[in-house]
């Protein structure tokens, strides 16, 4: 029972940072229309940042993860404006834009840092004990971040007015636009929001994980599979496969170790294709 | 109107490619033999991308099918068979095979699926491998593959290897040219506006699935050429940053015409050597590349010289 | 004059498909474009709003030529627009369509403009949480009038309002555009269907192939507009 609930908690503890990056990734593709291969890069970057400003600069950590938000935000803004933004309408350049700039970036951050995994350890440590469930205390803090910030984006999205414009924007890009929503003002805007969530999910999840040049892979592929399952461009079912993504790899490391999860979540995304290619709540998206 | 069976972009990349039957007189450098094993393989491999990139997709499966190629060339290895006639089908038939109800199950949906599904099927893959040690050797891989036998002829030496591998690129060229020539006018429609083509009648995913089939023997092709080069099988020969080289290959290459793998695999394979032991760092070049040619030249390399070409003619 | 179209030509490709009209909208008024399919009427509403690039001539609003001007500068310049086909957010709130209309106006004229639009459309309320693609088709052409008429512009454009309504729903829609104009607000609206369009009109266009066939106060072109009705 303790080792059932153990997984459950760090399976919705994984689900959380998974959310924040597939929320990044989907709310890209839904507005644009652009499928974010740097994704795992500004992940990486967010790390690599967090790391720079503690380890070289002395900041503390919290303030080493606001840079490492606005950092990534920063760039991800620039990166939509003068690049992205020529070709937003052809799907192919702009895939092939966002990969230059993932191998740009995990080249850059290999040759600053070298191939080593960084000492980059969280600063609080110990676990709570929660009768005869152990639950290390940085899980528990990352997971209440990671809790609030969906819960913020969800308010900035749905309360605002600039998350109706950007939702319009994804809904009928042509109609938005007739309306006067502005899209060389609000794709930037959305571009760097979603890789500023990379960012952060990168600085404060490296520390638990590991941080080297070769983390951006794992970090894009388990976004992919999470928006597949989700359901290309629809938020609230990228939030829900995130957490589905995470309990199921808890559990299949917990009960069965090794990589089977990985294996069993493919071959569900691939039945799921075949019963429901739009995804759990996904729906009809607009074509290409 | 006929239909020729090769275009001239077919055949001069056949000759530049037989070229390297012709190098081991010239020298038999070591390091020239490995960068040409090298390109030979690549060129393989890129033009696996190509195919799919003919279509407007762009595949990372090409590590996945080479594994499954290049296996299979180890694995029968281990049992002493070795035959190149035998291997060269088997290593492009088997993939081809794995790759039929993927495609049917992928290619009907958006492309944006198609990579995604097949990025995550280039690190399931790496999965694959270490989860069955019994069958590839898990993480050790399978070593000591014996080398290819023609006509009961040992191919060990390194002219031989060599040759093999120039063999098995000219064939994967020849297969490509004839795929691509023969479905010019459907694989042309569906690059130029898929839904347009789909209302004219045109099955699309149909086409996309036989190009993702044919692709997928020809990358298996690449790891049996791959294989036999290192005469080991390995999961870090197949891991999935590879997708992104062959990826960079073709389309800093030029995705216009056969010619962009074959030129952006010799010219990029040679970059990539000039950084000796910091080949890791060659991927940096690509992604600058890459940047370059989607904002300023959209035709790669080709495309670029054969733009000059015309100005200067006219 | 609100509105004045100098020899518009629209092409799409090698296709022609507006060869030079001239349309002028004077302030206040409710004018019609009417013609069968194909006519040219949808390529000048969205050539107005910059949805299709003009290929020739000029498009003058309120003294500004808004040939140069981008599709998402010109709906800020006092154009709402209703697209052919509704068009409505699918996925959002028949409240945020409305406010999506609004954009960037600021919180005050946002409320102003929501609580007007309630007011004329009881409908905002009663479904106001609801997402508008599960709305009727005639509920859903409320929702896009709503919309455009959320910035209080000065010229409202309306694609083929009545298109695949029942003639409840196309009632209801008349009266609500009869109640616009009651409030001064100038209309350009374009229709198939002639006969209940000419009652809401103060003049009108009929269209053929890309063409003005004819054009004047209602009662001048009544019996063309009826005649290409049953074509």
């Amino acid at each position: 029972m303790a080792e059932f609930s153990q997984a459950a908690i760090i399976g919705v503890s994984l689900g959380a940072q998974y959310a924040l990056l597939a929320l990044g990734f989907t709310l890209i593709f839904g507005i644009l229309g652009v499928v974010n291969f740097a994704h795992g890069g500004f992940y990486m970057l967010g790390g690599y940042v967090a790391y720079s400003c503690v380890a070289y600069a002395g900041l503390p950590y919290p303030l080493a993860v606001l840079v490492a938000v606005i950092a990534t935000g920063a760039l991800g803004w620039i990166f939509e404006l003068y690049l992205l933004e020529r070709m937003v309408d052809d799907h192919l350049a702009t895939l092939m834009l966002t990969l230059g700039l993932y191998l740009v970036m995990s080249t850059g951050l290999l040759t600053i840092f070298g191939p080593l995994s960084m000492e980059f350890a969280f600063p609080v440590k110990g676990a709570m004990h929660l009768g005869p469930i152990y639950v290390p205390r940085e899980n528990l803090i990352v997971l209440a971040i990671c809790l609030t910030t969906i819960a913020a984006l969800w308010l900035v999205l749905y309360r605002t007015d600039l998350g109706r414009g950007l939702r319009a924007l994804a809904d009928d890009r042509a109609i938005a636009m007739a309306q006067g929503l502005r899209p060389k003002l609000l794709f930037p805007l959305a571009f760097a929001i979603a890789t500023a969530l990379a960012g952060l999910t990168g600085a404060l999840v490296t520390p638990i994980l590991s941080l080297s040049p070769g983390v951006g892979d794992p970090v894009l592929a388990t976004s992919f599979l999470t928006v597949i399952l989700g359901g290309l461009g629809s938020l609230e079912g990228a939030a829900l496969a995130a957490f589905v993504v995470g309990v199921v790899e808890a559990f299949s490391s917990v009960y069965f170790g090794g990589s089977i999860g990985a294996l069993v979540l493919f071959v569900l995304v691939l039945l799921l294709l075949v019963f429901r290619p739009t995804g759990l709540l996904g729906r009809t998206v607009r074509g290409a | 109107m006929r239909r020729n069976l090769l275009g001239w972009a077919d055949l001069i990349a056949l000759l530049v490619l037989a070229a390297g039957f012709f190098v081991p007189m010239l020298t038999h450098s070591v390091l020239v033999y490995s960068i040409l094993n090298q390109v030979f393989t690549g060129v393989i491999a890129a033009e696996s991308v190509w195919i799919m990139l003919r279509m407007n997709l762009l595949s990372f499966a090409t590590p996945t099918f080479m594994a499954i190629g290049g296996y299979t060339v180890a694995i029968a290895g281990e049992y002493n068979v070795t035959d190149a006639f035998l291997m060269t089908a088997a290593s492009f038939i088997l993939p081809a095979l794995v790759a039929i109800p993927l495609g049917a199950l992928v290619l009907r949906l958006r492309g944006t699926y198609f990579v995604l599904v097949t990025f995550v099927l280039s690190q399931i893959m790496q999965l694959v491998l270490f989860e069955t040690p019994s069958l590839t050797g898990g993480s050790n891989g399978i070593a000591g593959v014996p080398p290819v036998t023609l006509f009961g002829t040992e191919m060990g030496t390194n002219r031989q290897v060599l040759e093999f591998a120039c063999g098995l690129a000219m064939l994967a060229t020849l297969i490509t040219g004839l795929l691509t020539r023969w479905f010019r006018q459907h694989f042309a429609a569906i690059e130029e506006n898929e839904i347009l083509a789909e209302s004219l009648g045109l099955v699309v995913w149909r086409y996309k699935a036989m190009g993702f089939v044919v692709a997928a023997g020809i990358s298996g092709l690449a790891g049996y050429s791959l294989v036999n080069m290192l005469l080991t099988a390995h999961p870090s020969s197949f891991d999935s940053g590879t997708a992104v080289d062959f990826i960079a290959y073709t389309i800093i290459g030029g995705r216009v015409s056969i010619l962009g793998p074959v030129l952006g695999t010799g010219a990029l394979v040679y970059a990539t050597n000039l950084f000796g032991t910091h080949g890791q760092y060659a991927q940096g070049l690509y992604g600058v590349l890459i940047l370059v040619v989607v904002l300023v030249a959209r035709g790669g390399i080709v495309g670029t010289v054969a733009a000059l070409w015309r100005r200067r003619t006219s | 004059m609100l509105l004045q179209i100098e020899d518009l030509w629209v092409r799409y490709g090698g296709i022609t498909a507006l060869s030079g009209i001239s349309i002028d909208v004077p302030e206040g008024e409710t004018v019609l474009l009417v013609g069968a399919n194909g006519a040219g009427k949808s390529s000048t509403i969205n050539a107005i709003i910059g949805l299709v690039p003009t290929a020739k001539g000029r498009i003058v609003f309120g003294g500004t030529d808004l040939t140069h001007i981008p599709c998402e500068r010109r709906a800020r310049l006092g154009i709402g627009f209703s697209p052919e086909g509704r068009r409505v957010f699918p996925t959002m709130t028949v409240t945020d369509n409305v406010l999506s209309g609004a954009f960037g106006l600021g919180r005050k004229r946002q409320m102003e403009a929501l609580d007007w639009l309630r007011s004329a459309f009881p409908l905002l309320v009663d479904r106001a949480t609801q997402p508008a693609g599960q709305l009727s088709g005639g509920q859903q052409q409320i929702v896009a009038l709503a919309r455009a008429m959320a910035s209080f512009p000065k010229l409202l454009l309306m694609d083929e309002p009545f298109l695949g309504l029942a003639p409840v729903w196309i009632k209801q829609i008349s009266d609500a555009i009869l109640q616009l104009r009651a409030r001064g607000t100038t209309v350009l609206m374009t229709e198939q269907m002639a006969r209940p369009a000419l009652k809401l009109a103060t003049s009108g266009y009929v269209m053929r192939g890309g063409e003005v066939r004819r054009s004047g106060p209602v009662d001048t072109i009544r019996d063309l507009a009826l005649a290409d009705e049953y074509l």
